[in-house]
């Protein structure tokens, strides 16, 4: 079974390097960007099973890459991770799908299991 | 002043310290995720190193920088959340003004950061010439004009804030490289008119700027 693609996207360089290389340990193939554009285009040259992406990121925000993601890749699952609860900022995520919550700072091993239950895999 | 603005006012300071104190504690957050990443990458070498798979010197190197880079970062914000909480339980206290802009202006660059402006402060007064009390209403003024600025700044731009006490008595500039529209300012306005009444100083607006758009905005005190 090839190796699941999962593109994290997170504006702390070198929170995504770490964790794409905790995640390529574990088996995955884990690309890591850290501006919301640069995901995108990433997205526009390869395929992925699955996105974990951060909330607050300068530029494009991650609402916005959501909502920008659900319309180019509307089967892609996605994961957001955030420092905060389930609430950011009192306001609601408004692009519709099922994604999972992960605050930071989190063990990886509730990061797998996310991305398992995400693309329905085990 | 009135009770219904004494109650403005008494909202608005809580909510200011309370945005400033979540901007840095959320930063603090992120740090710590670094940090645990990196631990994380750390122990699961480790494992492979026990395993027989050696750990490139090079890949150490990077992770204990980026630890120790991270920790760096943990510790200058909470030096801050320390020192701008001293603003507030020692309201009367005399500080000097040039520091306190610096700070309030290293505090505002986490929000600027996020929109990719940068915010670019300059002291044109000898260290610690001016002193002032009430410097938490002080950096709330400041901060209140770096918002107005912010609200109008696309991706790129730079927003400068400069203090100098000559000519005349001390004063605080903020610059918007696209100027200060009328309808930026204005929500902002009725707390930084009561603010600088507080302060014993005036909220100038220098014109200059496209369309109904202020160049500046000046906080001058009116003592020297």
């Amino acid at each position: 079974m090839p190796p699941l693609r999962i593109l994290l996207i997170d504006d702390e360089e070198d929170f995504v390097q770490a964790l794409a290389e905790r995640l390529t340990l574990r088996g995955f193939e884990a690309d890591g960007v850290t501006t919301g554009n640069d995901a995108l285009a990433r997205m526009r040259q390869k395929e992925f099973d699955l996105v974990v992406l951060d909330l607050k990121m300068p530029g494009l925000s991650g609402s916005d890459l959501i909502a920008q993601i659900r319309k180019e890749h509307p089967r892609v699952p996605i994961i957001v991770i955030t420092g905060h609860g389930a609430v950011v900022d009192g306001e609601t995520i408004v692009p519709a799908g099922p994604w999972r919550w992960l605050v930071k700072p989190f063990d990886i091993e509730m990061l797998i299991q996310a991305i398992h239950e995400s693309v329905g895999s085990e | 002043m009135s009770d219904h603005l004494r109650r403005d006012v008494f909202e608005q300071a809580l909510a200011f310290f309370g945005r400033m104190t979540a901007l840095l504690s959320h930063e603090m957050k992120n740090a710590l995720s670094v940090l645990n990443e990196l631990g994380g990458l750390l122990g699961d070498l480790s494992l492979s190193a026990q395993r027989g798979r050696p750990i490139p010197a090079a890949q150490l190197d990077k992770i204990a920088n980026g630890i120790q880079k991270q920790v760096q970062r943990c510790d200058a914000y909470i030096k801050r959340l320390h020192h701008f909480s001293h603003n507030t339980d020692s309201f009367r206290a005399l500080v000097p003004l040039d520091a306190a802009v610096a700070e309030i202006v290293q505090l505002s660059q986490i929000l600027a950061a996020r929109k990719k402006v940068t915010l670019d402060v300059e002291s044109h007064a000898p260290p610690q010439a001016t002193v002032v009390d009430k410097v938490f209403f002080w950096q709330m003024a400041v901060y209140e004009c770096i918002c107005a600025a912010l609200d109008n700044a696309q991706e790129g731009d730079t927003i400068a804030v400069r203090f100098a006490n000559h000519p005349g008595p001390p004063f605080v500039r903020i610059t918007g490289s696209r100027g200060i529209p009328e309808t930026a300012l204005e929500p902002y306005l009725p707390i930084l008119s009561v603010l600088v009444g507080e302060l014993n100083a005036t909220l100038e607006q220098i014109s200059g700027g496209e369309g109904k758009s202020a160049a500046a905005l000046v906080i001058r005190s009116a003592t020297a």
